[in-house]
C-alpha cells in the first residue's frame, strides 16, 4: 500500500473511507458487545441446565436410594448416554460411597470423592456439579454430574462465524453505499472544479453558469462562483466597451493624419526635398499600420461582443481576388517577390460577404509577404465539393505544429522571427469572419518550406435559396 | 428437621447397610433396622386419601401386629420427625382378634408380623376396604391379598409388591417405588 497521506487523498476516497471506517467500527463494537455478553451469560445458562438435569436424575433415583436398589440407579444413570455432552455421573449414598456411576465411553473413567454441599465449578473444559438428592425433605444421597463445554464452544464458534460474515457483508454494503453517496457530493464539486480550471486556462466561456443543485455548501460554492463569474464578465464587457470606444475615437484622427500625409506626398504643400520625402514615406507606413491595428481591434471587439453581422450575397471568385490583390505591387516589388494567380479567372460564384472575404484574403496575403523573404506567393482558386476554396501559399519561413495549434486564438505569441508587426489579431478575426459566412480557414505548413492558408466558403447555386 | 439429625440417622442406617466386619448378631439386628427404615420410607412413596389424616392430629400411624421384631429402633427413627408434613406414631397390637378390627382400620401402614401367619386371611379381610398399606415378611404375601412383602436377594432386602391390592384400597403407589420392586399381579 505504501505511504499515503490522508490530506492528499481525493475527496471521494475520503468520504468513502470515513463512511466505511465509522460504520465498520460501530458494527464491530456491537458484535464485540454481543459476543462478550454471550460469553458471560452462557456459563450461567450451562450451569443452570446441568443443575436442572441433576434435579431430574436425583428425583428419579430417590426410591432406588431409599430402598438400596443400585441396579435401578445404575439403569437411571445409563440413560445419560442420550446426552452426548455428559462426561460422567455418579450417585453417592449417605455414607459417601459410590452407589451407581456412569462415564461416557471416550471419557476418563474417573469419579471424584463426594462433596456434601451443593457445588458447581468450571475447570479444564468441563463443568461439574454436586447436588444433594432429597426425598420428602430428607436427604437420601448425592448426585455428581460432569458435562463438557463443547456446546458452549460450538455456540461461540457459531457466533464468531456469524459476526465475521455479517461484518464482511456490512463492510461491502457500506462500501457500495458510500461510493454511491459520495458521488452525489463530489460530482457537483468536480463540476465546479472543472469549470474553474476551464476559466483559469483562459478558454472559459464567461456567459456560462454552474448549475446550482442544492442548498448545501457545494451549492453555495457554485452560487458564489456564478456571482464571481458574473462580475468577471462585467469587467470583460467593460474592457471590450473601452476598446471599442477608444478604437472609434482613434480611428478618425489616424485616418485624417494619413490623409494629410498623402496630400503632402502628392505635393499639395509644395515641392518636397528628398529628406522630407523619406520621412513622409516612413510616416505613411506607420500610419497605415496604426490604422490597420485600430481596425483589427474594432473587429475583435465586435466579435467578442457578438455584434458581428455578415451580408451574404453571390460574389465571384474573380471579383474577390481582384479586390484583394490591389495595391500589393509595391510591397511585393520591395521584397522581390512574385505573385502567382492560379485558376482565379475560371473560379465560380461564391455565396459570401464580399468585403469580409476580401478582408480575410488581404490579411493572408499581408502575412505571406511579411513571412516570405524570397520566392513567390500563390493565390489559387479551386472547388472542393460544395465549397469554393481560395488558397494563399508562400515559400516563407513556415511554422511548427505547436505554433499552428494556437494560430487562430486571440493574444497568441508567435515565434520572434514571425512576430514582425501588428497585434496578432488578424487570424483570430479571419477565423471568426469565415465562421460567420458558414466557411472556415485552415492551415498547413512546414518549417522552412512555406505555409498554405485555405479559405473555404459555400458555392453559390441559383434557384435553391441562393446556396448550393 | 435439621440436616444434622438426618445425617445422624442416616449414619446409623448406612453403618448397618454395609456388611463386613460385623458379627452375625449385629447382622441380625441390622436386618430389622433396614426394614424399619424401609417402613418409614414407604410413607414418602405412598399417597393416602386426604380424609384419613382426621384422627390423631393428622399423624401417620404405623401399626405393628403380632410379635414386634423392631423394638426401640423404629420408635427412635420416628421420634420427633415430620415425614411429608406429618408426625409418625407407632402403635403395637397383640396377636390378632376381632376386637382390634376398628383400630387396625385406622392405621395408615400395618406391619403384620410372622407370628400372625395363620390368621393372615382374617386380618386382611378385617382391613379390606380401608386405606391401609399392608406390609409383611410372610412368604407369598402379595399373592395372598397383601400389598408389600419384604424379601431377600443375597444380602439385599428387596420388595415384592401387588399394586392392584393397593389400588383397591384407595392407595396410590409412586412409580419410583414400583420401579425398584418385583411386581405381583392377582386376577
Amino acid at each position: 500500500m505504501g505511504i499515503f497521506r490522508f490530506s492528499d487523498m481525493p475527496l471521494k476516497k475520503k468520504i468513502t473511507l470515513i463512511a466505511v471506517v465509522s460504520s465498520s467500527v460501530s458494527l464491530l463494537m456491537a458484535c464485540l458487545v454481543f459476543i462478550l455478553s454471550e460469553s458471560l451469560t452462557f456459563p450461567r445458562v450451562m450451569r443452570q441446565n446441568l443443575s436442572n438435569l441433576a434435579q431430574i436424575i436425583g428425583d428419579n433415583s430417590t426410591a432406588a436410594l431409599s430402598f438400596n436398589d443400585s441396579r435401578t440407579a445404575q439403569g437411571l444413570l445409563d440413560t445419560l448416554k442420550a446426552n452426548p455432552h455428559i462426561l460422567s455421573a455418579c450417585l453417592y449414598d449417605l455414607k459417601g460411597q459410590v452407589f451407581a456411576r456412569y462415564a461416557r465411553p471416550d471419557a476418563p473413567q474417573y469419579w471424584p470423592a463426594v462433596v456434601w454441599e451443593e457445588k458447581s465449578e468450571f475447570s479444564g473444559g468441563s463443568v461439574r456439579i454436586f447436588q444433594p438428592v432429597l426425598s420428602g425433605g430428607d436427604r437420601v444421597g448425592t448426585l455428581y454430574l460432569e458435562s463438557d463445554t463443547r456446546e458452549m464452544q460450538l455456540r461461540m464458534m457459531d457466533y464468531t462465524l456469524v459476526t465475521v460474515v455479517v461484518g464482511v457483508l456490512a463492510f461491502l454494503i457500506s462500501l457500495l453505499v458510500a461510493s454511491r453517496l459520495q458521488q452525489r457530493v463530489t460530482g457537483p464539486l468536480q463540476q465546479v472544479v472543472d469549470r474553474m480550471k476551464d476559466i483559469a486556462k483562459g478558454e472559459g466561456d464567461l456567459t456560462k453558469r454552474l448549475e446550482v443543485t442544492g442548498k448545501d455548501e457545494i451549492g453555495e460554492v457554485a452560487e458564489a462562483f456564478n456571482t464571481f463569474v458574473g462580475k468577471l464578465q462585467g469587467v470583460e464587457d467593460m474592457k471590450l466597451d473601452l476598446i471599442s470606444v477608444v478604437s472609434h475615437q482613434l480611428k478618425t484622427p489616424v485616418a485624417e493624419i494619413n490623409g494629410f500625409i498623402e496630400n503632402m506626398m502628392m505635393g499639395l504643400t509644395g515641392e518636397l526635398n528628398p529628406k522630407q520625402k523619406t520621412y513622409l514615406d516612413e510616416m505613411r507606413a506607420i500610419g497605415r499600420e496604426n490604422y490597420r491595428l485600430i481596425t483589427d481591434l474594432l473587429s475583435a471587439s465586435k466579435i467578442d461582443r457578438g455584434v458581428v453581422t455578415v451580408d451574404l450575397k453571390p460574389v465571384s471568385t474573380k471579383e474577390v481576388v481582384g479586390l484583394a490583390i490591389r495595391d500589393y505591387e509595391v510591397p511585393l516589388a520591395r521584397k522581390g517577390l512574385s505573385l502567382e494567380l492560379e485558376g482565379v479567372w475560371e473560379g465560380g460564384m461564391l455565396y459570401a460577404d464580399r468585403d469580409k472575404l476580401v478582408e480575410a484574403l488581404r490579411n493572408l496575403i499581408n502575412n505571406a509577404i511579411k513571412c516570405t523573404d524570397k520566392g513567390s506567393i500563390t493565390v489559387r482558386a479551386l472547388t472542393e465539393g460544395d465549397m469554393g476554396v481560395i488558397e494563399v501559399a508562400d515559400t516563407g519561413i513556415g511554422m511548427d505544429a505547436e505554433t499552428m495549434g494556437r494560430l487562430f486564438t486571440k493574444n497568441r505569441v508567435l515565434g520572434k522571427e514571425a512576430h514582425r508587426s501588428g497585434a496578432g489579431l488578424g487570424l483570430y478575426i479571419t477565423k471568426n469572419f469565415m465562421k460567420q459566412q458558414n466557411g472556415d480557414i485552415t492551415v498547413t505548413s512546414e518549417k522552412g518550406r512555406g505555409t498554405c492558408f485555405k479559405l473555404a466558403v459555400p458555392r453559390f447555386k441559383p434557384g435553391e435559396g441562393g446556396r448550393l | 428437621m435439621s440436616t444434622l439429625k438426618t445425617l445422624g440417622f442416616l449414619a446409623v442406617l448406612g453403618l448397618t447397610l454395609w456388611p463386613g466386619g460385623h458379627a452375625s448378631r449385629a447382622q441380625e439386628v441390622s436386618e430389622y433396622t433396614v426394614k424399619a427404615a424401609y417402613l418409614v420410607n414407604f410413607v414418602k412413596f405412598i399417597t393416602w386419601p386426604d380424609k384419613v389424616y382426621d384422627d390423631d392430629q393428622g399423624a401417620i400411624v404405623i401399626g405393628i401386629l403380632g410379635d414386634d421384631p423392631f423394638g426401640a429402633t423404629l420408635d427412635d427413627m420416628v421420634k420427633g420427625r415430620f415425614i411429608e408434613g406429618h408426625i409418625v406414631l407407632v402403635r403395637r397390637f397383640a396377636s390378632y382378634d376381632e376386637t382390634q378390627k376398628g383400630s387396625l382400620r385406622k392405621c395408615h401402614l400395618l406391619f403384620i408380623a410372622y407370628s400372625e401367619k395363620d390368621r393372615l386371611r382374617d386380618i386382611l379381610k378385617a382391613v379390606q376396604g380401608s386405606p391401609v398399606l399392608t406390609v409383611s415378611e410372610i412368604e407369598r404375601f402379595p399373592l395372598a391379598g397383601g400389598m408389600i412383602q419384604f424379601d431377600q436377594e443375597g444380602q439385599r432386602i428387596t420388595l415384592d409388591i401387588n399394586p392392584a391390592q393397593a389400588q383397591k384400597a384407595g392407595l396410590t403407589l409412586s412409580s419410583k417405588l414400583l420401579q425398584i420392586a418385583k411386581i405381583y399381579r392377582t386376577e
